[in-house]
């Protein structure tokens, strides 16, 4: 029975391609800090020995966290990160959990979303000026950074509290009106890649009735975790073909900017951009945010060592396995932002600030002068810098 | 406790009455002390005596130990709650196997001399024998007698048959003689047979004891006599501890304060502050010492348990001369709004139609004021015990003059007779901490002399082989509890019963009338045996009293203590449910099934055994640290003393009088011969510490040593460390660290200091006093409070008002013509000072008080200098021309104490004191387990309180350097290395500094936690954010069952899909 699984799961990411080449372990960042961690291994152990039971007990299942890189190297196109994915929703069927950080409370928060009728407060933001909709062509994603960023409330420097309304002045400077829409919930990628399909399956029966509702036919993300999963995984959990396409919101603002509809104040300063792995190597978007960036007079944009495909990890996906040596790997990411020299590190992706954040907070392996660089939400930064409506 | 000797007929205390005298050890020393008094001061010592391998044999003439702190609801000045804190020590000396509390006994004889006394004890049979008794009440309930109740103060009523309170120790029922009319229905309830009805019967027996440690309290002043305040006539004249029952929630009006005249709420109360102290003449003519902070503090809680009440403090100097006690006086005025009237009321009158009380007093400007309040209450004083006289005949000790127990200022702990030590109020009036100090001071005394006979009399715990538990499926045994009544009055405890038999696991069920009772316990264990049983629950009362005893059980019969857990049916379901049966005994069901749910995943827990290296490193060479070197020594124990300077002594150098006129210096030069002499002390002085490794029993610390001055005896066979060639870096090794930084003198920067050679600091005074190098003087003006009880350091420095009479009358003895003026906010000179105090106003010094708000102005004009102050009294300026003028300047904290608190790894306090563990009951341990303090370093205080602290931390720390190893605590938190992120919140949140985060030997950063040092409180796991801490027997597993199977009646089928918690 377990074979059978993980037969299917190989046929179906394409790991029987692998010539095991070792590609994926050589630039894996999880392998620079994690002794005996190899992607590679995970997919011949599972060849060898096809037991979900034991495969899925290994830590090394949990610890992947599936920023794509293997993938985006890999000679044969094996689908890794699905690979990763599938199988832990045959471990978390056999009741097989992760280690949570936050003790969980953050899942229990989504399946609270999937499962129950609590109210939430999505929309608290949404008040004037900023222009919002009921019904409307274009629907803007809220996400759940304010959730988050409720739960982080002591962090200092988190910002991520106010990208919905960002994005919303955004949107509503090159003339547009978004639907939103209190019945959203959480996108589901969390649970979706910690394996538990059945509330990511509630999850999207839920987002999509409430988008529905309001007639829309564009989603706009800020998130690269919400675009990721609306993009790739609804269309194989949602009945039917989704009335409406996903796009994220640096994509729209190149074409408002090249519209004219977007305008920046001049701006002083250099920053540098991180290419959140959902947004990059997963969606591919890797030039609209840069030209974005450059349309802002005055600002520099320095680039890290490691860009785009090559990005490294912020350490950690779906709360889990959160460890020392991610916090190493994000020491490596820190250093490297540190050392273009610029002023700030931008990312669209809430969790990337977040995990960035938590490692400089804590106690650090590293001399604290080669980390301390700020960590922003590019959307907020973005939307502080639009030229004043005269 | 009761129930445990009954548990255990092998230990020491089920010994048979009459055959209980130790064996004296043939030629040396008896490795016993008899601790005579139960109150927290006796517990104390007791606990340290007996923590230091000897047996204690405790006499106390009531029925239960507690003593006076039993009756007290909060404690300054922390306002935490005085039975929670003492409750622990109480179980712990019930429990203790080499404590043998004697209750209701007295001292009749004592023979022999130190090292081998025989004291004769004569015990009241008690006629409810506390071995069998299981403190179920129905005595209680059939007795058809009411009286009033000492433990409330005569407040309310109580049985004849009765408990003396709810946590008393031994937890046994007991009669009231002189109510009892003998009618033998309590005999015939008893379903334990533990009533022995009959005339009252005493026994004799005679204990054989090295040392005599005396802490029979004190007294409350009664104030029936003095006619002034109508206390005794006047309905709503109450004395604090009368109120203090009532602020207790378990007390005759459950917290509510209320009038016994009317059983109304009060709106107006007033505090009359000095009733039986500070009394002119009269035996009473010293300083209770504790009453001030005490009404201050009963102010406070009255007011917030009693919604619109508005107390008022009528006070002459207001005492807040503890640690902390200035800050917490002035938030009770500034943030409560406590009104504090500086006068003595001269009388009170009652408005018979209300029950109100006129009080009449002089205001500041003269005039009589007359004020009605509808409650009073007289802050009594501390007078001598009853006993003190009979006690002092019978020990063979002298009393002093107001009839406590004479002692000397170098021997704060000494009574007249060599072997027997006090402690607590017996030798003088003070409170909690500081009786909890000088109690492990006498222990500390009352064990160095008969060291060598350390652990001679120690009971020897001997535990059957333990079962290997392996691979087993759970099989579950669960006893419920009847309590007698108390939980089968409520709840169905067969239903109960029945509906546990059949859950899964559970291989066994039944229920007990006592499960605590010496047959239930044999039964359990033969039901171990008979079903193979692997884990058992008894669901019966609280696990913080009861716990250890069904542990030792199952023990006994070869399971792991950790395969054991208890629901508690009674505090937390049949006490509180006594109107809702039904539903009562369904939540005890629910109550068993957690506990069946969390027992399937017990797993059995040892401690680990940590070497310990038994010697000590002192840091401080003076007096305190000195008096510890000494002490730690005369224990038999190698020390280390590590002072600073070149020279020992410290602050004690510059002191050349003392207020008793005994010779601190030839004292000091006595010390550092002493020390010198001993081989087993290494003295090093120039010497610094630079780093401090390691942790309890097992630290490593490097002293640098710089060369001129360092003084290392020349055998040092016995040291530590050897003789070292100066200067360099010795690494010494030691298991304790006992830390005496002193203090130094504050630095004013007003009053011409430093500007004009006519202002010196008291101490300079002395100084050069002594050396006879003062200018010629006419008139002296001696200013309190200089850089104290300021913004900047808000404490007060508690010695400064004695040092100033002790200086005043140097001079008025010397000069009786020269003029001088004390100007000061309130004189502390609390306890037999005031006594001194009394005698510098006969002598004609001035006080002139002066208001916070307006300091005197000291300036100098034409060479004279001038001295200006409002005296608030005659509402007028004075100016005074003086040719001295000292200054009572702050005491400080050593210079360095914030580098060496960052080496120790230990807090201090805002004013950059060390900070205890525990400002009452803790006064000399820091939170980290192994390090001590004591002196100046803890807080200002005088000589002899420096030389008791130094004692006592001393016994503090004998308590570890006594054992063989140290065992660490079993069920502590353990870090998954795998899972940590090394984030440190771990390290930050823990108070006991367990974890640490490091690279470790396996090349990678995470957090490791000490088992030595924790003590599973679990702080850490839930600080945690990548759930890599689990805290043993708690874990978030077991955590997680018992919540699932709380839910099961409420959720349909399993929990699926829930909360998905760490594996943990």
């Amino acid at each position: 029975m377990s074979e059978k699984v993980i037969r299917r799961i190989i046929q179906d990411t394409h790991a029987f391609d692998c010539v095991e080449c070792g590609k994926c372990t050589s630039v894996c960042p999880m392998t620079r800090h994690k002794k005996d961690f190899a992607p590679r291994l995970i997919v011949v152990k599972s060849m060898d020995s096809p037991s979900v039971e034991k495969l899925a007990r290994e830590r090394d299942l949990w610890a992947c966290t599936t920023c794509g890189q293997c993938a985006s190297m890999c000679p044969y196109k094996v689908d890794y990160t699905e690979f990763i994915r599938a199988l832990r929703a045959e471990g978390a069927m056999l009741d097989v959990t992760p280690d949570c950080s936050q003790g969980g409370l953050l899942h229990s928060m989504m399946r609270v979303m999937a499962k129950g009728d609590l109210e939430q407060d999505r929309l608290g933001w949404a008040k004037p000026p900023l222009e919002v909709a009921e019904k409307g062509d274009i629907y803007h994603f809220t996400g759940c950074s304010r959730h988050m960023a409720q739960v982080f409330v002591g962090r200092q420097g988190i910002d991520i509290g106010s990208v919905p309304e960002s994005a919303v002045r955004i949107m509503n400077a090159a003339g547009v009106v978004p639907a939103v829409s209190k019945s959203e919930v959480c996108c589901g990628h969390d649970l979706n890649w910690v394996g538990d399909e059945d509330n990511f399956a509630r999850l999207v029966d839920r987002n999509v009735a409430a988008i529905s509702a309001t007639g829309a036919r564009t989603v706009v993300f800020t998130c690269p975790e919400g675009l990721r999963t609306f993009s790739k995984d609804y269309p194989l959990v949602a009945e039917g073909e989704l009335p409406f396409k996903a796009v994220h919101i640096s994509e729209l603002m190149v074409q408002w900017i090249k519209e004219g509809k977007l305008r920046f104040r001049e701006t002083t300063g250099k920053v540098t951009y991180h290419d959140a792995c959902r947004l990059g190597r997963h969606m591919g978007v890797y030039d609209p945010p840069r030209e974005v960036l450059k349309a802002i007079p005055g600002l520099e944009l320095a680039e890290m060592e490691n860009i785009r495909e090559k990005c490294l990890c912020c350490g950690v996906s779906g709360w889990i396995s959160c460890d020392a040596d991610t916090k190493l790997l994000q020491m490596d990411k820190l250093m490297e932002a540190k050392r273009t020299g610029a002023d700030t590190m931008l990312t669209f992706c809430p969790k990337c600030q977040l995990h960035l954040h938590c490692a400089q907070a804590d106690k650090v392996p590293v001399d604290r002068a080669l980390i301390d660089i700020p960590v922003n939400d590019f959307t907020v930064f973005v939307a502080n810098r639009l030229e004043e409506k005269g | 406790m009761t129930q445990d000797s009954a548990a255990e007929p092998a230990g020491g205390m089920g010994q048979a009455p009459g055959n209980a005298a130790a064996s004296p050890v043939p030629g040396g020393k008896v490795g016993a002390v008899v601790v005579v008094g139960g109150g927290v001061a006796g517990i104390q010592a007791s606990l340290d005596i007996a923590d230091s391998g000897f047996k204690v044999y405790m006499v106390e003439k009531t029925p239960s130990i507690g003593g006076v702190m039993a009756q007290l609801d909060k404690t300054f000045p922390t306002n935490d709650c005085a039975m929670c804190i003492l409750a622990p020590k109480l179980v712990e000396t019930g429990r203790h196997p080499d404590i043998e509390i004697i209750a209701g006994a007295e001292v009749e004889k004592v023979e022999g001399e130190a090292g081998n006394f025989r004291v004769t004890v004569r015990k009241r049979v008690a006629s409810i024998d506390p071995r069998k008794c299981t403190a179920c009440g129905r005595c209680s309930e059939v007795c058809p007698i009411e009286t009033t109740s000492s433990f409330d103060e005569g407040l309310c009523e109580r049985k004849a048959v009765y408990l003396p309170f709810p946590q008393a120790i031994p937890l046994s029922y007991t009669v009231d003689r002189k109510s009892c009319v003998g009618c033998g229905r309590c005999a015939a309830v008893c379903p334990a047979n533990a009533v022995l009805f009959g005339p009252e019967e005493t026994e004799v027996r005679t204990l054989e004891a090295g040392s005599i440690v005396l802490a029979p309290g004190f007294e409350k002043f009664d104030p029936t006599g003095l006619k002034e305040f109508g206390y005794g006539t006047y309905p709503n004249v109450i004395t604090s501890i009368e109120l203090e029952r009532m602020l207790n929630a378990s007390g005759p009006t459950k917290g509510h304060v209320l009038r016994p005249s009317d059983g109304r709420v009060p709106r107006k109360a007033a505090f009359i502050q000095c009733v039986g102290s500070r009394v002119g003449k009269q035996k009473e003519r010293y300083c209770s010492a504790v009453c001030c902070m005490l009404s201050v503090k009963e102010a406070l809680i009255a007011q917030e348990h009693t919604p619109g009440l508005r107390t008022t403090i009528f006070f002459m100097d207001l005492r807040a001369f503890g640690k902390d006690f200035d800050e917490y006086y002035k938030r009770a005025e500034s943030e409560y709004g406590v009104r504090f009237v500086m006068w003595r009321p001269s009388h009170l009158s009652e408005d018979p139609a209300t029950g109100n009380l006129r009080m009449v007093y002089e205001t500041r400007d003269g005039k009589l004021a007359r004020e009605d309040f509808d409650l009073v209450i007289l802050a009594a004083g501390i007078r001598p015990p009853a006993e003190a006289r009979r006690l002092a005949q019978v020990m063979g000790i002298e009393l002093n003059s107001y009839g406590f127990c004479r002692t000397g200022l170098f021997g704060p702990t000494e009574t007249t007779r060599k072997g027997v030590y006090v402690a607590g109020a017996f030798a003088v009036p003070q409170d909690v901490p500081d009786s909890v100090a000088q109690s492990s001071a006498a222990a500390a005394k009352a064990t160095a002399g008969i060291s060598e006979s350390r652990g001679t009399l120690k009971v020897k715990l001997d535990r059957p082989a333990e079962r290997d538990i392996g691979g087993e499926q759970p099989r579950i045994g669960v006893f419920v509890c009847r309590c007698g009544i108390n939980i089968a009055g409520t709840v169905d405890v067969s239903a109960v019963v029945e509906a546990i038999r059949n859950e899964p696991d559970v291989a066994y069920a039944e229920e007990n009338v006592y499960t605590c009772a010496q047959d239930s316990l044999r039964k359990i264990q033969d039901k171990i045996k008979e079903h193979r049983l692997n884990r058992v629950i008894v669901a019966s009362c609280t696990p913080r009293t009861h716990a250890p005893l069904f542990q030792k059980t199952i023990q006994g019969a070869g399971l792991n203590a950790y395969l054991f857990d208890m629901a508690n049916l009674r505090e937390q379901c049949s006490w509180v449910h006594m109107r809702e049966k039904d539903a009562a005994t369904e939540k005890a069901k629910v109550l068993v099934r957690m506990a069946v749910a969390k027992a399937r995943l017990l797993e059995p827990l040892h401690r680990q055994r940590i070497g310990i290296n038994r010697s000590a490193l002192v840091i401080g060479g003076g007096i305190s640290g000195m008096t510890a070197a000494l002490e730690m020594a005369a224990q038999g124990f190698p020390v280390t003393l590590v002072e600073r300077e070149t020279r020992l002594g410290g602050l004690g150098n510059r002191i050349h009088h003392t207020l008793e006129g005994e010779d601190l210096q030839g004292h000091l030069k006595n010390l550092e011969e002493r020390l010198l002499a001993d081989k087993r002390i290494t003295v090093l002085t120039g010497a610094e510490i630079r780093s401090i490794d390691g942790f309890v029993g097992n630290f490593k610390t490097v002293v640098e040593i710089r060369g001129a001055g360092c003084r290392v005896p020349g055998a040092g066979t016995e040291g530590p460390g050897t003789p070292h060639p100066a200067p360099g870096t010795l690494t010494i090794e030691h298991g304790v660290i006992i830390v005496a930084t002193g203090g130094r003198e504050y630095v004013p920067d007003g009053y011409l200091y430093g500007k004009d050679p006519r202002v010196m600091t008291q101490l300079q005074f002395e100084e050069q006093y002594a050396a006879g190098t003062l200018p010629p003087y006419k008139t002296v003006v001696m200013v309190q409070c200089v850089g104290s009880r300021s913004p900047q350091r808000t404490y007060c420095s508690r010695v400064c008002c004695t040092e100033t009479v002790k200086n005043a009358l140097l001079v008025k003895t010397e000069h009786p013509d020269a003029q001088v003026f004390i100007l000061y906010r309130d004189m502390r000179t609390y306890g037999f000072r005031e006594e001194r105090f009394r005698e510098a106003r006969d002598l004609g010094v001035n006080f002139i008080r002066y208001e916070d708000d307006e300091p005197p102005v000291l300036d100098e004009k034409g060479g004279k200098l001038v001295l200006t102050v409002r005296d608030p009294v005659l509402d007028r300026k004075v100016r005074i021309h003086p040719d001295l003028v000292t200054l009572a300047v702050a005491t400080l904290p050593a210079a360095g104490t914030p580098e060496l608190a960052q080496l120790l790894k230990v807090p201090l306090n805002r004013n950059g004191f060390f900070l205890e563990a525990h400002s009452k009951l803790r006064p000399l341990d820091f939170s980290t387990e192994g390090i001590f303090f004591c002196g100046l370093a803890h807080s200002p205080k005088f000589l002899e309180e420096c030389i008791y602290q130094a004692q006592g931390a001393v016994a503090r720390a004998c308590t570890l350097l006594a054992q063989e190893a140290l065992e660490t605590e079993a069920a502590v938190s353990v870090v998954d290395e795998a899972r940590c992120r090394a984030c440190g919140r771990c390290e930050e949140g823990c108070d006991f500094k367990a974890p640490l985060v490091k690279v470790w030997e396996d090349g990678r950063l995470h957090a490791r936690i000490n088992p030595a040092l924790c003590k599973g409180c679990g702080k850490c796991a839930n600080r945690c954010c990548s759930g890599a801490i689990t805290v043993k027997h708690f874990t978030g597993r077991q955590i997680e069952k018992m919540v699932e199977a709380a839910l099961s009646d409420f959720c349909a089928g399993p929990a699926n899909g829930g909360v998905r918690q760490d594996g943990g």
